[in-house]
């Protein structure tokens, strides 16, 4: 009795000891086991596996928020917010710490995911929304939150300067481009007209070569006239000359006329004795009177007429002799004027020639340049097209993205 | 083929789903099994499973947690470079935050009595 008493007392010190190693974490389970035998130290026994049981029945609880706790907020640390504790211990102290987890990461996920909701709104460009920083009530997430908001505004900001600065590029390069337009399709026509200009004074200057050439010739031409009519001057004047020898010739000859007239009237009588004594003579004489007749017809009358008929032609000659020598005398003094008149022609129109030819260079100066211009005119109107495009973008951009102060803007610029 | 021995301080916890399929990983985990973070999750939890485990070890795991039970139990895992090592495992059912179904394992030292147990118990069952 005695012995079993020892024995009871001993298994129940034993059972402490275990219940001790378990508590100091030692061993991680009690298996109970019944080793008593008195009522008394069954009792205590039973006493001792039933709180036993409650304390392992408890820590398998507690292990259970214990392990999803564990896992939570591993998962923290590695950046998955959205876990809950959701196993429920007796202790609620354990059960506490769980509910003030779960709120924490019940606040960190809503307010990662609104802040994820409007980051991707501004990732599809719409800038108008903020993060609601008010969930927190300072420190880093509240900086966080409230810097991202600040980047937001700094966004507007610089969205709406970039809009406004694309609608008034966009205005003005519109304008450019009609400008260029206008500018390009003007210098086109200057060049062309200064083409047909170009191509004007060359015929101009063709035709005045041509003109100078036969200037050239009409001086050639008069000087030979001028040459040829001073000889037509000297031989009308050896005319007159022969014509005066003519007429003194003539005089002579009316002088030898006369004093044959003379002989002729002496003649006249000797043939008129002459036919008196034929008479005379009869029958005998009769021949000799026929030949007195005849030599009576070659009275001098015919040939006094004759040398009036000379005397009145040489007269006549002399007289065109003379006038023919003073129409020479216009005719040179005419020639001369006109040989003049050429030459002043033909100076003219070498200095005119020369005048061509400066113009003709300014016009192919001005040609090039024209060209060169329009060259220019056709680049800007190329660049301000270009302009027009980035603007057009730039505006088209701004117009995809949604800001505070976007229709205020549009209004005022358009 | 060597064992790694757990510390007083070592937590092994997992998380699966319905299936089986690796969820999460702490770094106990990693630590001991070899493995980092991203080759454990998606993979099935049987990817630690030691040969000499006896099947109907596992069996009784799964019955157990499918019934809403925890399931307590000393169990031979492998490591990634064929090592082994034993574990105090309790594997429970849970709801996650979404409302969906999952298990968790958190493992911690055994005993030596309850490793020599355990290879005389496997050895009956196999």
């Amino acid at each position: 009795m005695f012995l079993s008493k020892k024995k009871d007392q001993k298994a129940i010190l034993d059972s402490l000891d275990i219940l001790e190693l378990y508590i100091k974490n030692d061993i991680n389970a009690i298996v109970n086991t019944k080793n008593t035998k008195s009522k008394y130290h069954k009792e205590i026994e039973k006493r001792l596996h039933s709180i036993v049981d409650l304390m392992q029945n408890t820590d398998d609880k507690n292990l259970m928020v214990y392990g999803e706790i564990m896992l939570a907020c591993e998962k923290i640390s590695d950046g998955y917010t959205n876990d809950k504790i959701t196993s429920v211990s007796d202790d609620n102290k354990i059960n506490y710490i769980a509910k003030s987890l779960n709120d924490m990461f019940q606040k960190l996920n809503k307010s990662i995911n609104n802040a994820l909701d409007i980051l991707n709104e501004y990732k599809g460009q719409n800038y108008l929304n903020k993060i609601d920083s008010s969930i927190f009530l300072g420190g880093g997430l509240k900086n966080l939150f409230e810097g991202i908001n600040s980047l937001q505004e700094k966004i507007t900001e610089q969205v709406s300067q970039n809009y406004t600065q694309g609608l008034q590029l966009q205005s003005q390069s519109t304008t450019l481009t009609a400008k260029s337009d206008e500018l390009s399709a003007s210098s086109q026509e200057q060049s062309v007209a200064i083409e047909q200009t170009s191509a004007a004074i060359v015929e101009i200057n063709a035709t005045m070569s041509n003109n100078l050439e036969h200037v050239a010739e009409m001086l050639v031409l008069g000087t030979k006239i001028q040459e040829e009519s001073k000889k037509g001057a000297l031989l009308s004047k050896d005319t007159n000359l022969a014509m005066d020898q003519i007429t003194e010739s003539t005089t002579k000859a009316f002088d030898s006329i006369n004093q044959i007239s003379q002989i002729a009237f002496q003649t006249n009588i000797l043939s008129l004795n002459a036919a008196v004594e034929a008479a005379t003579a009869g029958e005998a004489g009769k021949g000799f009177a026929v030949v007195a007749q005849e030599v009576r017809n070659l009275v001098a009358k015919e040939i006094e007429s004759l040398m009036n008929i000379l005397q009145e032609r040489t007269q006549k000659g002399k007289d065109i002799a003379t006038s023919m020598n003073l129409g020479y005398i216009d005719l040179i003094q005419d020639i001369n004027k006109t040989v003049s008149l050429i030459n002043h022609v033909s100076d003219s129109a070498k200095e005119q020639e020369i005048g061509v030819s400066q113009i003709s260079d300014a016009i192919n100066q001005i040609d090039q340049e024209v060209q060169s211009n329009a060259a220019i005119a056709y680049d800007v109107k190329t660049i301000a097209t270009g302009n027009n495009e980035v603007s057009n973008q730039i505006v088209n951009s701004s117009e995809k993205m949604k800001f505070i102060g976007k229709n205020e803007i549009y209004a005022k610029l358009n | 083929m060597k064992e790694i021995k757990l510390d007083k301080n070592t937590m092994i916890v997992s998380e699966t789903d319905e299936k089986g399929i690796i969820t999460y990983a702490n770094s106990d985990f990693c630590l001991i099994a070899g493995y980092e973070k991203y080759e454990l999750i998606g993979q099935h939890h049987n990817l630690v499973r030691h040969l000499d485990m006896p099947k109907a070890a596992f069996k009784d795991l799964w019955q157990t947690v499918q019934s809403g039970q925890i399931w307590k139990g000393i169990v031979k895992n492998k490591t990634k470079s064929g090592d082994f090592y034993w574990v105090n495992a309790t594997a429970y059912p849970s709801i996650d935050a979404n409302g969906k179904k999952r298990y968790i394992s958190v493992r911690v030292r055994p005993t030596n009595s309850e490793i020599s147990n355990a290879i005389e118990l496997y050895k009956n069952l196999k």
